[in-house]
């Protein structure tokens, strides 16, 4: 369909003996954000992990299935892994910028990517930090190191950081557990703004934030996809009684 | 998990007793009519102070739910169902307290007409007020599918006694106070009907998550 810019089929994927996901099939809608709910352990970042393959970094990880992206496997053999990150960037839990300049972190992925020229990079840092909401804040003190940026600032710095590569996918893993509630409701605002351009998809535990900022939500548990739907519906009335007891609380 | 759990069926037990005291209110607000008992036209009518009094209870305590659990899906419909019907209860009373006072009003004033459809139309109201507080209390909407048909029975006898009581005033104007005040009992009760609809779509909400339109 041409509204998905991915479309998971009957994904599986284990480490080691252990089954991590158990035949999880969805579409990613282009231009949305699709929130990935559920209990610790169900298998969310995982899978959030599988969509640029960063699994392919853990010993033993074996995967079945398919995830197909602008209609290819992206774990076909003949795939390059590079420029599938390229594609595909990620944001984690804890902001991890590079200890280095602001401005060298914005320009790392873009140098590596072949771009040399300085006005092109300068332009890059610039329309890099505005898209994350940054550039009125740092825009006067590139040359600063990043680490002395606030934990929000850190975070947003991550996000321009992943946009200076020019992403059509952007994947969050629980980007905002380790702010206040000030820099999350402007990583918030963030991600929907960044939905005009890119495709979201962002894991989280908290319920609220799926339901604030989200088009679609995927409740996962042990490892299998549960209910998959618009956000509003999810949470109004899932038609799973497991998303039911889980978004309401009672679980377990 | 429990706190909220306690604080919800607490919720939901005054949203009950508010809906039974309603029932109660227009069953007996129309017997002391038709009978013609005050005593009872009073006790109904003293009534009203509770379900005010359970109006806004229940419109705090849901609001401090909202706000403190931000309560979900099931949770979240019984919540908002809730803060909705309590409006249309508190409304059923009082219109059953202004029934009572009619009925004081006319215990005194020697019938003029037969007034048949006036226990007609309230046993009908009060039929509907019951069976949705019982959709509500049970989560069961089995009963809920005629409210249409039952609303328009109100009209059509509101109608047909607002003509009678016409009549009446022209042939005998010194009844005018007393088709007054039934002309405005049907007119209740027409009313009660009416809320009674409204409660039955919220509580179809409450059990289905859509929302439905009784007309």
């Amino acid at each position: 369909m041409k509204d998905n810019v991915i479309e998971i089929n009957n994904l599986n994927l284990w480490y080691g003996e252990k089954q991590a996901l158990t035949d999880v099939s969805f579409p990613i809608r282009k231009n949305k954000i699709s929130a990935l709910i559920g209990p610790s352990g169900c298998g969310k970042s995982t899978l959030l992990r599988s969509i640029n393959r960063m699994n392919d970094l853990i010993a033993k990880c074996k995967i079945e299935g398919q995830i197909m992206y602008h209609e290819q496997n992206i774990y076909d053999p003949n795939v390059d892994v590079n420029s599938l990150r390229k594609k595909i960037g990620m944001i984690f839990q804890k902001p991890n910028p590079f200890p280095m300049s602001i401005r060298d972190n914005i320009t790392y992925g873009p140098k590596i990517h072949g771009i040399t020229d300085e006005k092109e990079l300068e332009k890059i840092v610039e329309r890099s930090l505005v898209q994350a909401a940054l550039w009125d804040e740092v825009g006067d003190r590139l040359n600063q190191s990043a680490l002395a940026l606030s934990g929000g600032q850190q975070q947003r710095l991550c996000i321009a950081r992943a946009l200076s590569v020019s992403p059509e996918i952007i994947l969050m893993d629980e980007p905002t557990s380790a702010l206040d509630p000030l820099a999350t409701s402007k990583i918030e605002d963030l991600a929907c703004e960044l939905e005009k351009e890119y495709t979201v998809v962002i894991v989280t535990h908290n319920m609220q934030q799926a339901s604030r900022i989200s088009d679609y939500t995927g409740f996962m548990y042990i490892g299998k996809m549960i209910e998959f739907g618009d956000t509003e519906s999810i949470f109004n009335r899932p038609t799973e009684n497991l998303t039911e007891r889980y978004i309401t609380g009672r679980f377990g | 998990m429990k706190k909220f759990e306690d604080e919800m069926n607490t919720l939901i037990e005054d949203t009950v007793e508010m809906g039974k005291l309603a029932s109660i209110m227009i069953e007996n607000s129309v017997k002391a009519l038709s009978e013609g008992n005050t005593e009872l036209a009073e006790d109904t009518s003293k009534k009203y102070t509770r379900i005010a009094q359970l109006d806004s209870l229940i419109e705090n305590d849901a609001l401090r739910i909202l706000m403190l659990y931000q309560p979900m899906a099931l949770d979240m419909r019984v919540v908002a169902t809730i803060l909705k019907i309590i409006t249309y209860l508190e409304r059923i009373g009082k219109y059953s307290k202004n029934i009572a006072k009619a009925a004081i009003f006319l215990s005194t004033t020697p019938s003029v007409y037969s007034m048949d459809g006036i226990p007609t139309m309230g046993e009908a109201a009060t039929k509907m007020v019951k069976d949705v507080v019982l959709a509500f209390e049970n989560r069961d909407i089995s009963k809920l599918h005629d409210y249409s048909e039952r609303d328009s029975f109100l009209d059509r006898m509101r109608k047909e006694i607002l003509r009678e009581n016409m009549v009446q005033i022209h042939e005998n104007p010194s009844s005018v106070d007393a088709c007054i005040y039934y002309i405005s009992v049907s007119r209740y009760i027409e009313r009660v009907g009416d809320h009674s609809c409204k409660i039955a779509e919220k509580v179809t909400y409450m059990v289905t998550g859509k929302h439905v339109e009784i007309d």
